[in-house]
């Protein structure tokens, strides 16, 4: 195999992981203020490509496509914290797993009401690159650029202003943050609304760097692997989750596929299999996660 | 308070035998009934369809279209050859193309509402059914045309098999680019995608085709996994290339093709292929992809008569003119064929032998479609290939779909049997 397959294989593989992350990023800030997981995100994630989709066709702005993604998404998850997450406060984890896994089949029922399973493609002009060994198309240039701005700004806004040390210490101990007069429910409501902002970015660079598809939905159940790899906790550790399971996923099937056909794309499960076996809260994450 | 909870008991009970009742009242099979002065049967007919699964993005409109059938040749009024008024009563499933659950929903539509007959979706569900209908005497027209179904006693299709149709779009390759090199891409897990392999590599060596390997394309690819596979098929020094999945990521596939700059034509299965191609592959794929279909598309249907028939069909259920796909169109022709079958026995066996004597009539019938289908449709017992040819649609370098012509598989071999026997 050439340098030019192999750089542009990993490039590819960083690329998709770079998307994995920004999904598991949604899967992370809500165990991190409900110590659950949210796994009504894949419909989410779905309903916001749709109605991205709807908007751009409509309006014919791009622009206009990411803001309704990002909206969409914030609303659906602001509204599932109010509703389903705040009423389970104080029950086991499990109540929101379930609950959400509910939320998940509710919310699959509206978006084949909107998106009908559509395929489709964001309609925007396409055009390929040489740089160096790597051919780029200009949705490969849209989804890395959209992305990574969006992980800094998470990181900056966690650990660098005080509306992030609030959250981080509703996240170690909402009891004792309450007690110092933290307003704890909104902090939780901002928390949903932050996975909200990630995950409708995450839906529509998905849908850029791909199609709107009911295919996307895989993709956003798979970013929870990357999410457990790294550890349900850790929210820079996600980044390194996903690019991870993204190479290993590449790498993976050109390696194994000519053995083993269909291999690769049930490594991200065998990877998950591996760190959860080692370490049962992932690669960066805290030990005290309680298992469920 | 012992009595209370007594009275709740016994009117939960009347209500529960009232529900009881009333279900086996309507679910009962081949029920008789008299509208007026006119006598009507009723039958129950199982839909299963992917509406949510992973093959949804085709599965949606073949379920629109059989639904669109059943609601207006309900309203247009079935008969049969001896004048008597068919309703069909049609339970429709969402199996997510999953064949456990298939199986499941199977068993419901045979021992709860006893249908007759089943319009299916997927390969490997309809093969894994194949002989428990037979069993059954439930006749199975599918959406899946592999080649193991054609020797099934019950299962029906109205197309030629994938294999047939793929040797079929191999001579149009031949006849079209002369010999070269393909390579093989589909979802080597997926019984849809390997079923037509074995007679495409048989037919290639009679056409003058060298196969340079087996890529296997996850039907749920995303852009790296389809570049990844572009480029190994590039590397290869494919000339051609064909394409065993659905529409999303056959289409994928030619993208990433053209991204590459692999100077190739793909070749793409029924299920791949379709009028939503142009956008889905991008501009710099047009003219290097071409489907094939048993069925014409819709774009062409000026001057086929059949598609009269569906278009009124399409109307009475509020959908636009636009909306009739070529998805649309197959799973329309599905419950069609059914319906002419119906039309052709006697009430009498209708009721007393239903799947049985509708095999018959499948098996001893021509059955036209008003030229929507590539040739009319006639079963051999044993042997249900109703026809050889296919449509080659070629997408343009303007992007528009261009009717290449008809195209049959090459003399010399019998596609479906190559597959039956080494597949």
């Amino acid at each position: 195999m050439s340098l030019e397959e192999w750089s542009n294989l990993v490039f590819q593989g960083i690329l998709l992981g770079v998307l994995y992350s920004l999904v598991a990023m949604g899967y992370n800030i809500v165990y991190r203020v409900n110590k659950s997981i949210n796994f009504a995100v894949p419909q989410v994630v779905l309903l916001a490509a749709y109605v991205s989709l709807i908007v751009a066709v409509a309006v014919g702005s791009f622009i206009a496509a990411i803001i309704a993604a990002v909206l969409v998404s914030i609303a659906v998850s602001m509204a599932l914290e109010r509703t389903v997450a705040r009423p389970l406060l104080g029950r086991p984890p499990v109540a929101l797993i379930g609950a959400t896994l509910g939320v998940f089949y509710a919310l699959k029922g509206v978006v084949l009401i909107v998106g009908g399973s559509r395929v489709a493609t964001i309609p925007i002009d396409i055009d390929y690159y040489e740089v160096g060994p790597l051919d780029i198309a200009t949705n490969d240039v849209i989804s890395l650029a959209g992305a990574l701005p969006v992980f800094a700004s998470v990181v900056i806004l966690h650990r660098k202003t005080r509306f992030g040390a609030a959250m981080r210490a509703v996240a170690e101990d909402a009891e004792g943050a309450a007690a110092y007069g933290l307003p704890v429910k909104r902090l939780m409501l901002a928390g949903w609304a932050l996975a909200g902002l990630v995950g409708g970015l995450g839906s529509i660079l998905l849908a850029i760097k791909t199609q709107v598809s009911p295919e996307l939905e895989y993709f956003a159940i798979r970013a929870l692997a990357a999410s457990l790899i790294a550890g349900l906790d850790s929210l820079g550790g996600v980044i390194v989750g996903g690019i991870a399971l993204g190479l290993a996923e590449q790498i993976g099937s050109k390696i194994l596929d000519p053995y083993l056909p269909g291999i690769g794309r049930d490594i991200a499960f065998l990877v998950l299999l591996i760190v959860l076996f080692v370490r049962p809260y992932g690669l960066f994450g805290s030990e005290r996660i309680e298992r469920v | 308070m012992a009595r209370s909870n007594a009275l709740y008991i016994g009117l939960a009970a009347i209500v529960v035998i009232i529900v009881a009742a009333a279900a086996l009242f309507f679910m009962g099979r081949g029920s008789e009934e008299t509208a007026g002065e006119e006598e009507v049967i009723t039958i129950n007919v199982g839909l299963l369809v992917d509406e949510t699964g992973p093959t949804s993005d085709v599965g949606i409109g073949y379920a629109r279209g059989a639904e669109a059938a059943f609601k207006y040749f309900n309203e247009k009024g079935i008969y049969t050859k001896d004048g008597v008024r068919v309703e069909i009563n049609y339970i429709k499933r969402d199996y997510a193309y999953n064949p456990t659950q298939a199986e499941e929903f199977y068993r419901e539509f045979r021992d709860r509402y006893n249908v007759i007959a089943v319009i299916g979706w997927g390969t490997a569900d309809t093969e894994k059914l194949s002989d428990q209908v037979a069993r059954d005497k439930i006749v199975y027209i599918s959406a899946s045309y592999s080649a193991k179904l054609v020797v099934k006693p019950y299962n029906f299709f109205p197309a030629p098999d994938y294999s047939t149709q793929a040797c079929a779009g191999l001579a149009w390759l031949r006849e079209e680019y002369g010999g070269g090199k393909i390579a093989l891409a589909y979802d080597s897990k997926v019984a849809y995608s390997r079923s037509p392999i074995p007679a495409i590599k048989e037919a290639s060596k009679i056409l003058g085709l060298e196969v340079v390997g087996d890529f296997d394309l996850p039907l749920r690819a995303s852009e790296a996994d389809a570049e990844r596979v572009a480029r190994e098929i590039k590397a290869a020094g494919a000339d051609f290339v064909w394409c065993g999945n659905t529409i999303s990521s056959c289409s994928l596939l030619a993208r990433a093709l053209a991204k590459v700059g692999a100077d190739v034509v793909m070749l793409v299965n029924v299920w791949g292929f379709d009028e939503r191609s142009p956008d889905l592959v991008g501009e710099e794929a047009y003219g290097m992809v071409a489907g094939i279909s048993p069925f014409i598309y819709p774009v062409f249907a000026s001057g086929i008569e059949g598609f009269n028939v569906i278009y009124e069909a399409a109307e009475l259920a509020g959908i636009p003119r636009e909306e009739v796909t070529l998805r649309f169109v197959q799973g329309f022709v599905n419950v069609w064929l059914l319906v002419k079958a119906i039309e052709s026995v006697t009430s009498e066996d209708l009721l007393s032998r239903g799947g049985e004597a509708l095999k018959e009539i499948l098996e001893s019938q021509t059955f036209d479609f008003g030229g929507i289908t590539a040739a009319p449709v006639k079963f051999q017992p044993g042997f249900h290939v109703p026809y050889k040819d296919v449509y080659i649609v070629m997408l343009a370098e303007d992007g528009s779909l261009v009717l290449e012509g008809k195209y049959s598989a090459p003399k010399g071999i019998d596609c479906a049997r190559v597959t039956i026997e080494r597949g």
